[in-house]
């Protein structure tokens, strides 16, 4: 049977425009049934976790990437629970990785039932699908969140702001315990994808790869404007990239906000690493897998 | 060797960027780009690329290895090892072949007998029968 969770507030309270329609698509998929909703933060990892105790074998979050990410965390180290998504979020990271543009497509994916295994990562004991994320991006993404109204035009003016007020700040990476570098970060972003969010293939390869973009003129940076603003890092011609099992990541004297799946998860240093618990999920037919 | 240019298509696993300063071992199963500064030792199954303004003080073991920038450390290669013209290298050199370009610096030994051994090793292996498997 499938389990919908359903974030009510995504996306400015979406799922009361979409509702009506959103169930009978489902029902002409013949992919219907039990819709819960979630009351806070938190809440729907609660909810997923009580939904597999019940045996439910098809967990679909419905919302924006920080209900993705705590039905993940719900859901994560039980091997019999596929888990699906219908966006309707701010920022829908996880399921843009997946080849799921938007919730109308989610349904014909969810129909389509491709299930693939994916690699985790892991911070503490919070996992994560896509990528992690410590300096400019963070100071985005809490941006991004706190107004879902937002338009392009607006956002673009506000990260322009931003990088012409960002203070990177001097941080220390060690790579596997093999080799360490010493930097100023502008923006760290770790990914369990191969390449850039949004755009990356999976590759379960059991690495995660570090996109580093170490301090620079403001000029050069304005000149990356449009890979910053899209958060296209690995395209900026001065940044470095990393491929470990584990980094650990010290962020000087001042703790760093570190955000994963675009969700708040804790401060520097951390250590971030590949989990070695898997996640099955629903995923786009266009979508590559390693 | 160079099939094709550095960051024109060949997908590259690991970059040193230009303002990261890299102590200790670096592994890659891929093509790395130096631009930065590194000390240690460096070895990737595929090639290297030094940048111009990259400082290397690291052995360097790799498939190909270009050097635009300064590399003080030894360089084993298994293909070729070309030092362009804003290229220094000090340390010796073990590969199929070296270039080094007008205006390039190197100080050091070069010697290519190691890598016939080691193809004369490849051959073989190569030839060697698989192992019976019990089913």
């Amino acid at each position: 049977m499938y389990y919908y969770i359903v974030n009510p507030a995504a996306g400015g309270g979406r799922i009361n425009k979409i509702q009506e329609r959103l169930k009978t698509l489902l029902k002409q998929k013949g992919i219907d049934g039990e819709f819960v909703k979630s009351t806070g933060r938190g809440e729907a990892s609660k909810i997923a976790k009580v939904a597999v105790r019940q045996g439910a074998t098809t967990i679909v979050a419905v919302g924006g990437d920080s209900t993705v990410s705590e039905v993940i965390n719900g859901v994560v180290g039980t091997n019999k629970v596929v888990l699906g998504m219908l966006p309707i979020g701010v920022t829908n990271i996880l399921a843009r990785a997946l080849g799921i543009a938007d919730w109308t497509q989610g349904v014909n994916v969810l129909a389509q039932r491709r299930v693939k295994i994916i690699d985790l990562g892991k911070i503490n004991d919070i996992f994560f699908a896509t990528s992690l994320d410590i300096g400019f991006e963070t100071e985005v993404l809490k941006d991004r969140q706190s107004s879902s109204l937002w338009k392009p035009v607006v956002f673009k003016k506000k990260v322009l702001d931003k990088i012409l007020s960002y203070k990177p700040f001097s941080a220390t990476i060690k790579f596997d315990s093999k080799f360490s570098i010493e930097t100023n970060i502008f923006n760290l972003s770790v990914f369990n994808t191969r390449l850039s969010k949004g755009e990356g293939d999976f590759k379960n390869d059991g690495k995660l790869t570090a996109v580093l973009v170490s301090s620079q003129s403001k000029f050069s940076l304005l000149k990356n404007f449009s890979k910053i603003a899209t958060a296209n890092y690995e395209e900026i011609p001065f940044v470095s990239k990393f491929r470990a099992k584990k980094i650990f990541v010290e962020g000087g004297k001042v703790a760093r906000d570190v955000f994963a799946d675009a969700g708040y998860v804790g401060i520097t240093p951390i250590e971030v690493s590949v989990s070695s618990k898997k996640l099955k999920v629903i995923v786009s037919k266009d979508r590559k897998f390693d | 060797m160079f099939r094709k240019k550095f960051g024109s298509g060949d997908e590259i696993e690991t970059i040193v960027g230009p303002s990261v300063s890299l102590k200790g071992n670096l592994r890659s199963d891929g093509n790395v780009r130096l631009k930065g500064k590194v000390s240690g030792d460096v070895k990737t199954k595929g090639d290297v690329y030094v940048d111009e303004g990259a400082e290397v003080k690291a052995s360097v073991t790799a498939q190909n290895l270009k050097v635009a920038g300064t590399v003080t450390g030894d360089i084993n290669a298994l293909g070729e090892v070309q030092i362009l013209e804003t290229g220094r290298v000090s340390g010796n050199v073990n590969s199929q072949a070296l270039i080094v370009n007008l205006g390039a610096l190197f100080n050091g030994k070069s010697t290519m007998e190691e890598h016939e051994n080691l193809l004369k090793e490849k051959e073989e292996k190569a030839i060697e029968p698989e192992p019976e498997v019990e089913a």
